[in-house]
């Protein structure tokens, strides 16, 4: 029997209490609730950034409050959602001014590395710049050295040229030497077949050999080195008529002062090698435009 | 639609009514727009890369509601379509903070590219 009491007033009890309004018991969702949003709205960094959705949270903790135990787990679940949605918000906020701090330091590097980059290309441009200076400087001097060695080359063809001719006098005179030669064995022959004698000389002939202008340094008197060499030709020359007299005649394009100097230098020149001062009977010079020292063997033995 | 046919239909939204006294008396479409719209609104915020789990339950509680509004369980709809709502609406919340994060994450390291960038260069000008 007392069990069917207690039964009874159980039904009862449960009968009423759907009826009652909420419970004035203690709720522990909605003070879990509660102190989580608080939190979130006393959060120094994230408290102030949603206050829209904070508002909104405490709205669905007021209607939890309120409800009845049936939509209990409904309002404690949109609470829930409320306070999350605010906090996320409130973090998508933080994220969104950190994203603008960053992207203006992006823009003000970004700049800087334009302007770097700006400022290296004019540095490129002004290094090529001076390195094309340098190469047309360069390429100037190349020339004017070109033409330098090109007037050189001019002078060195004349001195050639000079040389060449000076070659071909001689090769004359030899020929002639040789023709003078011949005709004066020939006439020996004669005279040999007529008088049955002996040859006295082969030639009374005066033989010569010149001294060009090139063999001097221009205007002066001093003897260039194609002019000593050419000397050492004139004492084998002098040398092979040892019994001979040496006469020295020079002209220079009308200087006479120049033309005896010169002649005066080869006379010194031939004593200097050995050919014997007694011999050079005369050494002088003469005006007229030839520019030349002559040397003549007279009365060879 | 005769006058008869109306009647008995108007007959019979009275007894629909009758039926459910004990709950809302009327479908909750506004909040099942809602919930519709909220669910749309966070699918093109890219909840489904940045908030999979809050679209899926926001999905889940949609289907429910209109499952209880189809069954003229107008109480559980609302109850559902709201829980789908604020889903919905937390699933966009997240995909902004996402969004947001990728893109503080790209310029940080994009900043301190060029900040390396900077100082090698200045290294380097000063070596000049």
């Amino acid at each position: 029997m007392s069990a069917r009491h207690a039964l009874i007033a159980m039904v009862l009890v449960f009968g009423l209490s759907a009826f009652a309004p909420p419970a004035p018991a203690r709720d522990l969702d909605y003070e879990r609730l509660s102190e989580s949003l608080e939190r979130l709205a006393a959060d120094p960094k994230l408290g102030a950034l949603a206050p829209v959705q904070i508002e909104r949270a405490r709205a669905a903790l007021k209607a939890l409050k309120e409800s009845g135990r049936k939509d209990h787990p409904h309002f404690v679940y949109v609470v829930e959602r409320r306070i999350e949605i605010a906090r996320v918000t409130a973090q998508a906020e933080a994220a969104e001014t950190e994203r603008q701090g960053l992207q203006r330091d992006n823009d003000r590097l970004q700049l800087a590395a334009a302007r770097r980059d700006a400022e290296q290309a004019r540095r490129e441009l002004e290094q090529q710049r001076l390195q094309s200076q340098i190469r047309a400087e360069e390429a100037e001097r190349l020339a004017r050295e070109a033409e330098t060695a090109r007037a050189e080359g001019e002078q060195a063809s004349q001195a050639a040229e000079a040389a060449r001719a000076e070659a071909a006098q001689a090769k004359r005179m030899a020929d002639l030497q040789a023709k003078a030669a011949a005709l004066a064995k020939k006439e020996a022959e004669l005279s040999g077949a007529s008088a049955a004698a002996p040859a006295k000389a082969p030639a009374r002939a005066p033989q010569r050999m010149v001294l060009s202008e090139t063999a001097f340094v221009r205007g002066q008197a001093t003897l260039a080195d194609a002019g000593s060499t050419r000397i050492g030709a004139i004492v084998d020359f002098v040398n092979a008529a040892p019994g001979s007299r040496v006469r020295i005649e020079a002209s220079a394009g009308g200087d006479e002062a120049l033309a005896n100097e010169r002649a005066a230098t080869v006379r010194d020149a031939l004593v200097a090698a050995g050919v014997s001062a007694d011999r050079i009977v005369s050494a002088s010079g003469k005006g007229g435009k030839s520019s030349q020292v002559e040397v003549r063997l007279e009365g060879a033995n | 639609m005769t006058p008869s046919a109306a009647k008995i239909h108007a007959v019979i939204a009275v007894m629909a009514a009758s039926l459910a006294a004990c709950g809302p008396t009327k479908p909750p479409s506004d909040v099942l727009g809602a919930a519709t719209r909220n669910l749309a609104a966070a699918q093109s915020s890219g909840a489904a890369t940045y908030a999979p789990i809050e679209l899926r339950s926001a999905q889940d509680h949609l289907a429910k509601a209109n499952a209880a509004s189809a069954r003229q369980d107008y109480d559980d709809a609302a109850v559902l379509a709201s829980e789908s709502g604020v889903d919905s609406e937390l699933a966009a919340a997240k995909s902004r903070l996402g969004k947001a994060r990728e893109a503080v994450d790209a310029l940080k390291r994009q900043n301190a590219d060029l900040e390396r960038d900077a100082a090698r260069h200045g290294e380097g000008a000063s070596e000049q």
